[in-house]
């Protein structure tokens, strides 16, 4: 496993296939002296204060492979299928409106955090609905919005730019607030369900 | 003690000294572009260095003092009458403190009450805004002292650059671009040679983190970066460091080293 650092508060470790992502991730964060973690689908960011570094986790994090075991979180998505691209997410790959929508309704995993906070990248996607982002980003994807791009599908949890494929938007579910702050964490699931 | 704003620059907010442990729910540090100068402000007044103070990027302002109070400026402290208006012009540097005895009273919102505007908490002030100051406890830590020289120190990576490529980067004095913010700021200077980065794959990011961008221009990630992106991160600002490059104008130079 490989540590570099990324200035003097921080060290980036490349994370091995198969690495149990959410459980490194809780393991970095409960590690003295660290003060934030970012674990990404390659690597794990370990932020702390240059006085008081923490030890080198690498040895401790290596033998995490594997699955998530332990509760998972599922949180139940009401989506209202209306997105601006929804006809030409169906045109493009070749199916009707209602086909993208029983591809899209599932369950996924959150497999990343960033971009915005509150912001999941949930996966896997059905391949028949892998599309590249739009040529073209959007200046402004209002709030809720339920994008598609690639092999990922989000929530937009504030008003944006951003260059999904938009096909819909997220009822009764809010991705932030000021008094949780995210609601999905990395390795939880989430169930979309057409409203 | 209460100081109402009377007229004030975009992109003013109330910060401090950021949020701690929330990065992995997508949440910058946040906190004062120049960390020291923060300090040093809230330090001239008996505050914590960390306290929520207000934070002038680039613009000036003024204000009206409701009552008799202190209030520090960049350090200098002043007293002031009750109807006093104070100005505060934009100075040589970037960013300006003002600071109130005891903290700006904003609420605490998920670790901390500085603004993260991405994260729609707190919001930029605005004309007519009053601001009261609370009396907090006092923790001194150690002071940091903010040395302005033009020349801002990094580690090398984590992402490959070649070594010609780092040779121009650390020899060439870059110009503060235009495009200036708390999300980053980005440097004109002579194109580096960008490799493809691979859009699917997110990196983390950190305040300090040096990305180059498409067009092979540097870009210093400030407090409220996003925690991941998708370009390459060349080189990372020390933390003692990070203050200096946020307090160099728009227009202003910059070397590496």
């Amino acid at each position: 496993m490989i540590l570099e650092p990324l200035g003097d508060t921080a060290w980036r470790i490349e994370l091995p296939e198969g690495a149990n992502r959410p459980a490194i991730q809780a393991f970095l964060r409960a590690q003295r002296g660290v003060v934030d973690v970012v674990v990404t689908d390659r690597h794990a960011l370990v932020v702390f204060d240059p006085a008081e570094p923490p030890d080198d986790p690498r040895r401790a994090i290596e033998s995490m492979t594997g699955a998530t075991i332990g509760d998972v979180t599922e949180h139940v998505v009401r989506v209202r299928y209306d997105g601006d691209d929804l006809p030409d997410v169906a045109r493009a790959i070749g199916r009707s409106i209602d086909d993208v929508i029983v591809l899209h309704a599932g369950t996924y995993t959150v497999e990343l955090i960033g971009f915005l906070p509150g912001f999941a990248y949930l996966g896997e996607l059905p391949s028949a609905l892998h599309l590249p982002r739009r040529s073209t980003p959007r200046p402004r994807v209002p709030a809720l919005a339920v994008g598609i791009a690639m092999q990922r599908t989000a929530v937009y949890p504030f008003a944006s730019p951003g260059g999904w494929h938009l096909i819909g938007h997220a009822l009764d579910f809010r991705p932030f607030d000021a008094i949780h702050g995210a609601r999905l964490r990395l390795g939880d699931r989430v169930r979309f369900v057409p409203a | 003690m209460t100081l109402r704003v009377a007229k004030i620059g975009p992109g003013a907010t109330v910060q401090d000294g950021g949020r701690r442990g929330r990065m992995h729910e997508g949440v910058p540090q946040g906190g004062a572009l120049v960390p020291e100068l923060l300090a040093r402000t809230n330090r001239a007044i008996g505050n914590d260095p960390r306290a929520p103070a207000i934070e002038l990027p680039l613009h000036g302002a003024q204000f009206v003092a409701l009552e008799a109070m202190t209030i520090s400026i960049d350090g200098e402290t002043r007293p002031i009458s009750a109807g006093e208006a104070i100005d505060v012009p934009s100075s040589r540097d970037a960013v300006r403190y003002v600071a109130l005895a005891g903290g700006v009273d904003v609420p605490e919102v998920l670790g901390g009450r500085g603004a993260l505007l991405v994260a729609e908490l707190g919001r930029l002030l605005r004309a007519a805004d009053e601001l009261r100051a609370v009396r907090r406890e006092v923790v001194l830590g150690p002071e940091s002292p903010l040395t302005v020289t033009g020349r801002i120190r990094v580690v090398r990576g984590p992402d490959a650059i070649d070594d010609a490529s780092w040779e121009r980067f650390v020899s060439t004095t870059w110009r503060v671009s235009k495009d200036w913010s708390r999300t980053g700021l980005r440097l004109d200077g002579p194109a580096l040679p960008i490799r493809v980065a691979d859009r699917r794959v997110a990196i983390p990011l950190v305040f300090g983190a040096i990305q180059l961008v498409a067009s092979g221009q540097p870009v210093i990630l400030g407090p409220d970066h996003p925690t991941t992106g998708g370009y390459p991160v060349i080189a990372g600002v020390v933390s003692a460091d990070r203050g200096a490059a946020f307090a160099i104008r728009p227009g202003g130079e910059l070397r590496f080293g």
